[in-house]
């Protein structure tokens, strides 16, 4: 029965990827199209203020702005280092949702969806995840660090993030030395019961669950525990990323994706800056400066931006006015965020704020937009139906329009 | 046991996650520390309680407690014939592994 069901399985997957390949060109995806590959998703949790990173207004309390290597563009005076790699980056000043509380936006950014009751639509992460084959030694999905909202919802948890720390790189991945000689019989142990499970349940749950922990296997070779292990890089790589959670979490990202992982996201926390907020932001800008330009400047000097879309987010922006505990509050209104390689632009500003940064006068980008750009940019069809739990069949996103300026 | 500290101390979702089916816990039930510990402390009691030469009846014992049944013909086969504490102690890793225990148990 098993055996059946793996061989209907295997001819699926072996027809779908043959059609695939003949189709392809009639869909306008030529082998030579840039098409991002991998994603390394870095997020602001909190709601980064746009005005103090990427929108710098003069007159508004704000950082003094600085000259990038994008013409004409200017970014706050803390992100110095950036501000030296622009020209690898796109900015887009002109974001704009209606979800100005933490957990609806966090959800609407990590989805594409505003939350709804009937469904727990898969994050992002989760999306690369089913639609993108990793190695089987490694989590196709690793988020740095435990971001508010993770979840893969109808894809299954098959297609969850596995949750690393930078500061404790070795996972227990390594099986124990002592074990060594004792590992091929335990799986083969392993294995027999597997099989006599599978011979008197429901195939499904085993099928689910042996692929995880055939993962999980893989993961237990040498060759993960070294690409999780940051002493490997040379003291002035690491020291350039930044001697922080932050830092560490980009240079993560940087090896992992090198190794075969199709989706990293590192968590820089905090962003949330009602009180003090221009002591807060100079300081998470001490953080994101190093971490994020020489993640960039890495990914370029290895040639993996072409294939790696970078993507700078948070849930939100903050408002223009300063509030009493000098700090600044949400707005969704109006919000930056930055995309870097896999196929999109370079050295581009797109849309435009009014001199306070509250509202959008040029170009808004809805979140269902930036949705369907991404998934243009990584080549997965918005118009495919998942099934969820209940067998109703759902659209990833809906609505968006892919902006154009971005790949032009 | 030794003067380790028990498992109910050391608070599982930090060993597990709090995700079941995960990867996390996946890799944690293959090979956290403490699983190996618990393991080998498992086939010393065993011992202890049915005795030093190891028969069928430990490996049934295993089953039994953690699957609530007797192995079947097919996996008897995987016992060795003069078994080792040793080759107790990879049973008993492989049905705590067993996709059967995380499901059914």
């Amino acid at each position: 029965m098993n055996c059946n069901r793996t061989r209907r399985e295997f001819l699926r997957w072996g027809a779908g990827t043959l059609l695939a390949s003949r189709l392809a060109p009639l869909l306008g995806q030529e082998s030579g199209a840039r098409r991002a590959k991998n994603c390394i998703l870095l997020w602001m949790a909190g709601g980064p203020s746009h005005i103090d990173t990427w929108d710098p207004k003069k007159d508004n309390g704000s950082f003094k702005p600085i000259e990038t290597t994008i013409r004409g563009a200017s970014i706050s005076e803390h992100l110095p280092r950036i501000a030296g790699e622009a020209r690898r980056l796109t900015i887009v000043r002109s974001m704009t949702s209606k979800e100005g509380d933490h957990e609806r936006a966090t959800y609407l950014l990590h989805t594409g969806n505003a939350p709804q009751e009937t469904s727990i639509f898969p994050t992002l992460g989760s999306i690369a995840a089913k639609e993108w084959p990793a190695p089987n030694n490694l989590p196709p999905f690793v988020s740095v660090g435990e971001v508010s909202f993770n979840d893969p919802g109808f894809l299954g948890l098959e297609h969850a993030p596995f949750i690393a720390q930078p500061d404790d790189p070795d996972q227990a991945l390594a099986w124990p030395e002592a074990l060594a000689p004792r590992f091929k019989r335990r799986r083969s142990l392993l294995d027999r019961m597997s099989r006599e499970f599978g011979r008197r349940t429901d195939p499904e749950v085993v099928l689910e669950e042996e692929r995880v922990q055939e993962r999980a296997l893989g993961m237990m070779s040498e060759k993960t525990v070294k690409a999780f292990n940051l002493r490997e890089e040379a003291e002035r790589v690491r020291a350039a990323y930044g001697h922080n959670y932050f830092g560490r979490g980009c240079l993560l990202a940087r090896r992992l994706v090198e190794s075969g992982v199709r989706f990293v996201e590192v968590l820089l926390d905090d962003w949330d800056t009602h009180v003090e907020g221009f002591k807060e932001v100079k300081r998470l800008s001490g953080y994101l400066d190093p971490g994020m330009s020489s993640l960039v400047r890495e990914l370029a000097q290895r040639r993996l931006l072409d294939e790696t879309l970078v993507l700078w987010m948070g849930e939100f922006g903050r408002s223009s006015e300063v509030n009493a505990t000098n700090g600044r509050d949400h707005q969704s209104s109006a919000f930056s965020l930055v995309l870097a390689g896999g196929g999109v632009a370079e050295g581009r500003v797109i849309g435009k704020t009014d001199k306070t940064g509250r509202e959008v006068v040029e170009r808004p980008v809805t979140v269902p937009d930036l949705f369907a750009s991404l998934f243009h940019a990584f080549g997965f069809d918005p118009k495919k139906e998942y099934m969820t739990p209940e067998r109703r069949p759902v659209k990833l996103i809906d609505n968006g329009s892919v902006v154009k300026e971005l790949f032009a | 046991m030794d003067d380790r500290n028990s498992y109910a101390d050391l608070e599982p979702p930090l060993i597990f996650g709090r995700t079941p089916r995960s990867l996390h816990r996946a890799l944690a039930l293959l090979n956290n520390s403490e699983i190996h510990a618990a393991v080998e402390s498992g086939a010393k009691r065993l011992i202890q309680r049915l005795g030093q030469r190891i028969t069928p009846a430990h490996f049934e014992h295993v089953f039994m407690s953690l699957l609530t049944r007797l192995p079947t013909a097919e996996e008897r086969r995987s016992f060795a014939d003069k078994p080792t504490i040793e080759d107790l102690e990879d049973a008993l890793w492989a049905v705590l592994n067993s996709i059967e225990f995380r499901n059914n148990h």
